[in-house]
């Protein structure tokens, strides 16, 4: 389970690569919510992700992670 | 054996279907041993000697998967060895002689070609096996048994030219005790849905080869109109083959009460190749995507725009290699990586949205442009079609290859079918409701 910490980075990045501000990304904010988030911003994020909790998103999950709560539920389980 | 065959659509589905939910009502597992026994049928059908080929692949990438699920310290040794089997598989039946042709050319070597048959279904089979061990590897698969990945891989109406599907999609519906029994709703979408299919193949796409055939066979001596005739043909042509060949599959399984994932989007309404790609056999592109270009970058340290364009182009060069073993192949799927780039790049640099109609008069005409190479002989005849294509002195409204009135019907619907209505996929949302 992310950190309040790592949860506050993780969306700042997210906010970062879609070039959207920060309070537009919550946990319902989805991939096809936002016109930048397309193949190569999702492996920008899941990188980002990647490296701000240190766990290893294995590559037939990074597919399904397409939304902010998908992100949230796999770094818990 | 083909979907739209009488030998199957009357003899062999109806008695599939009638073991399944009446012989063996509600015993599920006979029902999935019918299915797997008439699924080897199906393909022995076309030939019997290489569904031991298929019985091969199976029984040895069963044992690789369970290796990797059981095995602590080796998984990634397995998966690897079991990865690179599939490829060389694949290589040796589909690119032997691409690779021994290319050899003899680049050395001057006297090497005689293999000329091997390929077997029908292997391209789909390697993808689908791929998938399924890295699901293994990933965690994604705890357990399986024999039974179930063979039914997984051999399942019939998806087995010779798919949608690729992931083993915990259909696995979940072939274990659900709901899809065991007759299911009416199902039937009549899954029969309406055959019924599209069919229309797609038989009356539209293999009405247009007709016309299609004739102009890639004499490229030499079209005129503008019939070079674009035969490219937006063949357009149209590949698409209702094998959307309609999808449809029908989708429709067989569905009598079976099982879904299969969508595979086409109305892809000429793309108004980009990012979007083309969203919509276009969708299965390969979400393989392609989770297996290769994820993977792939990844492997980056710093995923730069140019790195991530880089790896694009890989992905896109294996997906036309794929295809097929040729160089015209690997310039279709080169040209769609080439298209998707320039698609990101002007989203990255470039604010200014262009017209929706624009966009897609673009993308359907670049799109169309890369099919010449994927339908084309040989370079050669490719370069003959474009150049009668853009040969303003040859602009005569003369049309020498014989249309027959059908083959003009059967375009003329072709596009207003894909610019002007809903899809299959809408229709089945529709009738589930």
């Amino acid at each position: 389970m992310p950190n309040n910490k790592d949860i506050k980075k993780i969306i700042l990045s997210i906010s970062k690569i879609l070039n959207e501000p920060a309070t537009k990304i919550n946990l319902r904010s989805r991939a096809e919510d936002f016109k930048n988030w397309d193949s190569l911003a999702h492996i920008k994020i899941i990188i980002a992700v990647e490296k701000i909790t240190k766990k290893k998103i294995p590559s037939s999950k990074i597919g399904d992670l397409n939304s902010i709560k998908a992100i949230f539920n796999f770094l818990i389980n | 054996m083909l979907f739209h065959n009488p030998s199957f659509l009357f003899f062999f589905l109806p008695i599939v279907f009638f073991f399944f939910f009446f012989i063996f009502k509600k015993k599920d597992l006979y029902q999935k041993y019918l299915l797997i026994l008439a699924s080897f049928i199906f393909y022995a059908a076309w030939n019997i000697k290489f569904s031991f080929l298929i019985i091969t692949t199976i029984l040895v990438n069963y044992f690789f998967g369970v290796r990797i699920i059981k095995s602590k310290k080796n998984k990634f040794n397995f998966l690897l060895i079991a990865v690179l089997f599939n490829i060389i598989f694949l290589a040796i039946f589909k690119y032997m002689d691409f690779i021994i042709t290319n050899l003899n050319y680049l050395f001057n070597l006297n090497i005689n070609l293999l000329n091997l048959p390929f077997p029908l279904a292997l391209s789909f089979v390697t993808f689908q096996t791929i998938a399924f061990l890295v699901d293994c590897y990933d965690g994604n698969i705890i357990k399986t048994n024999l039974k179930k990945y063979a039914l997984f891989i051999s399942f019939f109406p998806q087995l010779i030219a798919g949608p690729i599907v992931r083993y915990s999609h259909m696995i979940n519906q072939f274990e659900d005790q709901n899809n065991s029994s007759i299911n009416y709703k199902n039937i009549y979408i899954g029969l309406i849905i055959i019924s599209i299919g069919l229309i797609k193949k038989v009356l539209i796409a293999d009405n247009i080869s007709v016309f299609v055939d004739q102009g890639f066979a004499s490229n030499h001596e079209l005129t503008f109109f019939e070079g674009w005739l035969t490219s937006l043909g063949f357009t149209f042509q590949i698409y209702f083959d094998f959307s309609g060949y999808i449809d029908m599959a989708t429709g067989i399984a569905l009598l079976f009460n099982i879904s299969l994932p969508a595979n086409f989007n109305s892809p000429f309404k793309a108004t980009g190749m990012i979007d083309f790609w969203q919509r276009w056999h969708i299965t390969l592109s979400k393989f392609l995507t989770n297996y290769i270009y994820y993977p792939l970058s990844k492997s980056f340290d710093n995923l730069t725009f140019t790195k991530s364009m880089l790896v694009t182009m890989i992905v896109f060069i294996i997906a036309g290699l794929w295809h097929g073993p040729s160089w015209l192949f690997v310039v279709f799927g080169a040209l769609h990586g080439l298209g998707l780039i320039v698609n990101q790049a002007y989203k990255k640099f470039f604010s200014i949205k262009l017209n929706k109609l624009f966009s897609q008069f673009l993308t359907f005409n670049y799109v169309s442009f890369s099919l010449i190479f994927f339908r084309a002989q040989d370079f050669e005849s490719a370069f003959s079609i474009i150049k009668a294509m853009t040969d303003l002195s040859n602009f005569t409204n003369t049309i020498l290859i014989s249309i027959p009135n059908n083959s003009l019907l059967a375009f003329i619907l072709a596009f207003i079918a894909c610019f002007m209505f809903k899809n299959t996929g809408y229709i089945i949302d529709k009738l589930k409701k």
